[in-house]
């Protein structure tokens, strides 16, 4: 019986005995023993044979000159049927059971790596794959380290991306080049799963560094993977921002633009990665929510929908579940070492200098975004760009409003207003005047209040009221760019404008401030307007002032007393501090969106009427919203202490406030905000075609199969029936026929009996 | 205003045709029917029996997926071995050859042998030429998994002993005699026997026989030098063997440099000290008897006389063949 068992176990072929060799190393060792010698002289055979197959291909080749190269390929194919699939057989073996024999596989990783790394060029595709595979597998069971095997992998994944290697006969370069780099990808995620492993990070960023550093294209890869890493959240510091940066100062255009794309749109892709999982698993869609609430009224509903957007947020807090351990939230444009270095040096060796010809329209638009926008992000002054925006500020220019929208990013109250104003003038000169097209005119005008909206002191007083005055415009468009032009320097500097445009509130500011003789409120250029305080305390003052009387218990009328004067004082306190220390460019900033404020401002402006003449209150679109952030500071703190629960608190009312952004009711802060291009121009509305409208109203027939005419609908050909030949008869031949003229002289009784019997005809037809 | 049947004729001819569509366009009149109707197409350069004694066609039916298109095609050419012996087809013919040492079925792998003899009888120059890959899949043979190829890989061993055992001898002196020792069983770094070794033993003492009778051969050749080898084969006196040899003449066989390893592609070891004492061995060069006799006295002869012993008790065949080696041992080594 045991003999019989025995015979059972006897390994015929590899699969089996490597299922034995795993299972009992021991007893099994000189089978195993047996099989690496196999191995050994397989791989002998193949260094004889299969890197030198040219020259006996050759010997052959010489022999049969006359039969063509037919049998040649027949022959080399078998070839590498028959023993480089033991070899490939016998790797794979040996790598699933190397690590049970330590001592006499030793040699066999380095082996493996020798082949891979000096003899690519001749190793058939199929034995390639499998020592890449082997090599990643040896690198899970731990008996080579991850960076050797990246070691390894990145020469290979250089050496097929250039053109010699991979035009060769079977390479499979784009093969191999995925192979690796998905296994990169990988053995770098599974790295970082536990913790951050630095260590293996900084040697491949080292790597990715030095393939940046030479002048060719191979650093393409470096900036592939610092992407695909970025993504995925695996790479969040600023090393591998480091490595971008120096991708968008290389020589090469590809690599520039990997890395300038990687600026612009790298946060984004990793927001919408980390979105996609969390939102996999409910199905909720922000944005459907978000469009709701601003086009909808704002009813008993929304509770339900917070709720939903609450849930949302407690996600996003959470990192959701496709966020790695440890993961940093930061954009590539925050964490960039020397913003101001880079802008320099990316204006200068891209935009300005003698290269700028390498990058075509298209290219140049991103590097004028990027550039734009970490001009805005650091406030970094780079006073060249102005004037380069000047040469394509012009109506024909391809892409127009995208480079607008670079325009506006690329201002912010830091840079002296006499360079903007070239700027504003060229774009009111081009783009304004009657005899443009409306859009033309329209982003024009959207532009210069995205720019103002920065930068208020960029326009001249002349240039706005002529501005202006295309509130009265016919075309949709551009009234609504020169409302909200008004309604923006109503908020900022109301004495730039006319009387008449001033509005109520506005007016009735500056006639205030003349009479108390004060100076005026215009703003200066590189006054102060720092933030102090803590974040979000002005939520839990208003808090407090609505619940004051029912959450706190202990000195209850105390603190309804102090709520009920602090109203007052809040206003006053505020006056006094508004003066002394030029707080108000932060509230500028702040300023309110122009698309659905034109009757909601004049609603708004009423109800601070009846509350005081608060000339410096924070606007924004919720009406509640208006206690001062600093002056709420200032209350709560000098009254009292904040205790735990406070914070507590201050911490669900800022999750609320942030539920509100989320839902595009708040605006963020300015400065990092994005121009998008496409709103520039306002709402367009073509008149439709013949063919656009003859297919709306199709659309609405489908799906009316009852309802809808049965026209063109008959089941089988047919000629028309007696019946359908009398319908359609023309009108004035039947009026005379004596039947129907004797209709009318029927009498009442006949006429009756006609129209029983119709009926009863009818209902048997089923009517 | 008739005209005559002439004029109308004639203006026919000037007319335009009109092109209709859907309609193929209408021939001239004077186009030429190029069709033709045939029973069968034949191509001259397909055909398959072009040269029916062009041996060269034949190579690649070495590789054919037929067990007996594989065996037909040796037996074709080991008859038509004297006609080509001195033709430049037998490089690519021992090179695709070759390696049918592993081959699956028992009949090839015979077919081989006798291909082998039948070059070897007629010029064993060329065995040389090709002992080194020769050796490789000898080897290869010997590890590997299917039982009977392994079994099989000795006699292969033998008979290529039998026409170069010089070259093979001073070429792989300890790979071969690890690998004959892999094929006995006698394990020398486990201590329990693999499997597939204990079952063969007792099944078939015909397979341990020629194996002895290898290890035989390979001693012989590897430790006896040449004077006392044809002494002990015939009686034949061989003075010119005899002389010594001086070492800074050139020597007589070919690339005597070649153990240096100078020009080969190798994979580079990284520590031979961990993979152990074989593989320092395996990197020795053996080129003369006395180094070959150390290394044998130095790895294998205790294994081979405790082995030995034990077969020679069994009897039989195997005992017959041990007991013959065992002498050979006496002789050489005491």
């Amino acid at each position: 019986m045991g003999r019989r068992s025995r015979a059972a176990m006897l390994p015929t072929n590899i699969i089996l005995l490597q299922n034995l060799v795993k299972r009992d190393p021991e007893s099994y060792q000189e089978e195993f023993l047996q099989q690496y010698a196999h191995y050994e002289s397989l791989r002998d055979i193949f260094m004889l044979n299969g890197l030198a197959g040219g020259d006996s291909a050759a010997a052959t080749n010489g022999l049969d000159v006359g039969n063509g190269s037919s049998t040649m390929a027949g022959t080399n194919g078998t070839t590498m049927s028959t023993s480089t699939s033991q070899l490939i057989e016998l790797v794979g073996f040996v790598s699933q059971v190397c690590s049970c024999f330590p001592r006499e596989t030793a040699n066999f990783p380095s082996e493996l790596k020798q082949l891979l790394l000096e003899h690519h060029k001749s190793l058939p595709f199929e034995l390639k794959e499998k020592i890449l595979s082997c090599l990643t597998m040896l690198r899970n069971k731990d008996v080579i380290t991850a960076e050797e095997l990246i070691q390894s992998l990145f020469p290979l994944l250089v050496a097929y991306s250039s053109h010699g290697n991979s035009l060769g006969v079977n390479s499979h370069a784009k093969e191999l080049r995925k192979i690796i780099y998905t296994n990169l990808i990988s053995l770098l995620k599974s790295c970082n799963t536990n913790g951050k492993n630095q260590k293996l990070n900084k040697s491949t960023q080292a790597v990715c560094f030095n393939l940046l550093d030479q002048p060719d294209s191979q650093g393409i890869w470096a900036t592939k993977l610092t992407r695909e890493l970025w993504r995925r959240g695996i790479w969040d510091d600023s090393r591998t921002v480091e490595i971008m940066t120096q991708a968008a100062l290389h020589q090469d255009v590809k690599i520039v633009m990997s890395g300038v794309m990687f600026f612009l749109d790298a946060d984004r892709e990793r927001e919408e990665n980390f979105e996609e999982n969390s939102e996999d698993e409910d199905g909720f869609d922000l944005d459907a929510l978000r469009h709701k609430m601003q086009v909808n009224k704002k009813t008993g509903r929304r509770g339900k929908k917070l709720e939903n957007a609450i849930k949302t947020v407690k996600k996003k807090k959470k990192n959701g579940p496709g966020a790695p351990q440890g993961y940093l939230n930061f954009s590539a444009i925050h964490l960039l070492r020397d913003p101001q270095g880079f802008a320099e040096k990316l204006f200068k060796e891209h935009l300005s200098g003698k290269t700028k010809n390498k990058f075509d329209m298209e290219q140049k638009i991103s590097l004028m975004q990027l550039l734009s926008r970490l001009i805005g992000t650091h406030k970094l002054i780079v006073l060249g760009i102005y004037t380069f925006f000047l040469k394509y500020l012009t109506p024909k220019q391809r892409d127009v409003t995208r480079i607008m929208s670079a325009c506006a990013q690329a201002c912010h109250d830091l840079v002296p207003p006499e360079v903007i104003n070239v700027m504003v003038r060229k774009i009111a000169d081009e783009f304004v005047s009657d005899g443009v097209a409306n859009e033309v005119a329209a982003a024009g005008i959207n532009t210069i209040r995205e720019i103002c909206s920065r930068a208020p002191l960029a326009i001249d007083e002349i240039l706005l009221q002529d501005l202006v005055e295309y509130k009265g415009s016919k075309a949709k468009g551009v009234n609504m760019a020169a409302k909200s032009l008004i309604a923006l320097y109503r908020d900022v500097a109301p004495e730039m404008l006319k009387k008449k445009d001033r509005g109520k509130n506005a007016a009735m500011e500056v006639q205030e401030a003349k009479k108390g003789g004060k100076d005026s409120k215009r703003p200066q250029f590189g006054a102060d307007n720092s933030v102090q305080g803590i974040a979000g305390i002005e939520l839990l003052a208003k808090w407090k002032k609505e619940h004051g009387e029912e959450s706190e218990n202990e000195d209850a009328d105390a603190n309804w007393e102090v709520d009920v004067d602090s109203e007052e004082d809040d206003v006053d306190g505020e006056w006094v501090t508004m003066d002394s220390d030029k707080e108000y460019d932060v509230d500028m900033e702040d300023s309110d969106d122009e698309k659905d404020n034109a009757k909601g401002k004049e609603s708004d402006s009423d109800l601070e009427l009846s509350d005081d003449d608060d000339e410096k209150e924070v606007k924004d679109e919720q009406e509640d919203a208006d206690i001062d952030p600093e002056a709420a500071f200032r209350e709560i703190a000098s009254t009292r202490i904040l205790t735990p629960a406070d914070f507590a608190k201050l911490q669900e009312l800022r999750n609320e406030e942030s539920v509100a952004k989320i839902m595009g009711i708040h605006k963020q802060d300015k400065r990092e905000e994005l121009v998008d291009a496409s709103t520039l121009t306002g709402p367009i509305k073509y008149k439709q075609s013949r063919e656009e409208r003859l297919q709306k109203v199709l659309e609405g027939r489908e799906g009316r199969d009852k309802f809808g005419s049965r026209r063109g609908k008959r089941d089988n050909m047919r000629s028309t029936t007696n019946r359908e030949k009398e319908r359609r008869k023309n009108f004035v031949m039947s009026i005379h026929k004596r039947s129907v003229r004797g209709k009318q002289k029927m009498s009442l009784r006949d006429k009756q009996k006609v129209l029983r019997a119709h009926i009863t005809k009818q209902k048997k037809k089923g009517y | 205003m008739t005209k005559s049947r002439k004029q109308k004729q004639k203006k026919q001819d000037f007319l335009r045709k009109k092109l209709k569509v859907g309609k193929p366009k209408e021939k001239a009149r004077n186009a030429t029917d190029t069709s033709f109707v045939s029973k069968t197409i034949s191509i001259r350069n397909q055909h398959l029996d072009q040269n029916p004694h062009d041996l060269t066609k034949r190579l690649t039916l070495l590789k054919h997926h037929n067990i007996n298109v594989r065996k037909e095609t040796l037996t074709t050419f080991q008859k038509s071995i004297p006609s080509i012996i001195k033709s430049r087809l037998m490089t690519p013919l021992l090179t695709q050859s070759i390696p049918l040492i592993c081959d699956e079925s028992q009949q090839v792998r015979q077919g081989l042998i006798n291909l082998v003899d039948e070059i070897g009888s007629h010029d064993a120059e060329i065995l040389k030429l090709h002992c080194n890959i020769f050796v490789l899949y000898i080897n290869m043979a010997m590890t590997h998994i299917v039982t009977q190829i392994q079994a099989d890989s000795t006699k292969f061993l033998s008979h290529l002993l039998k026409y170069c055992g010089d070259e093979v001898v001073r070429k792989s002196w300890v790979k071969l005699l690890n690998g004959v020792f892999g094929v006995l069983g006698w394990g020398q770094v486990g201590k329990n026997d693999s499997a597939s070794i204990v079952q063969t033993k007792k099944r078939n003492a015909k397979y341990v026989t020629i194996h002895l009778n290898a290890l035989y051969t390979l001693v012989e050749y590897g430790c006896q030098d040449e004077r006392a080898r044809s002494d002990g084969d015939t009686a034949e006196t061989t003075e010119d063997s005899g002389t010594l040899r001086n070492p800074y003449l050139i020597p007589d066989y070919p690339q005597p440099f070649e153990h240096l390893k100078l020009f080969t592609r190798e994979l580079k070891v990284q520590d031979a000290t961990s993979s152990g004492v074989n593989a320092t061995l395996l990197s020795l060069a053996t080129q003369d008897i006395d180094t070959r006799k150390a290394v044998f006295i130095e790895q294998f002869l205790p294994i081979v006389r405790k082995k030995i012993e034990v077969i020679i008790k069994e009897g039989g065949e195997c005992g017959k063949s041990a007991n013959k080696l065992k002498t050979l041992l006496a002789k050489i080594f005491d």
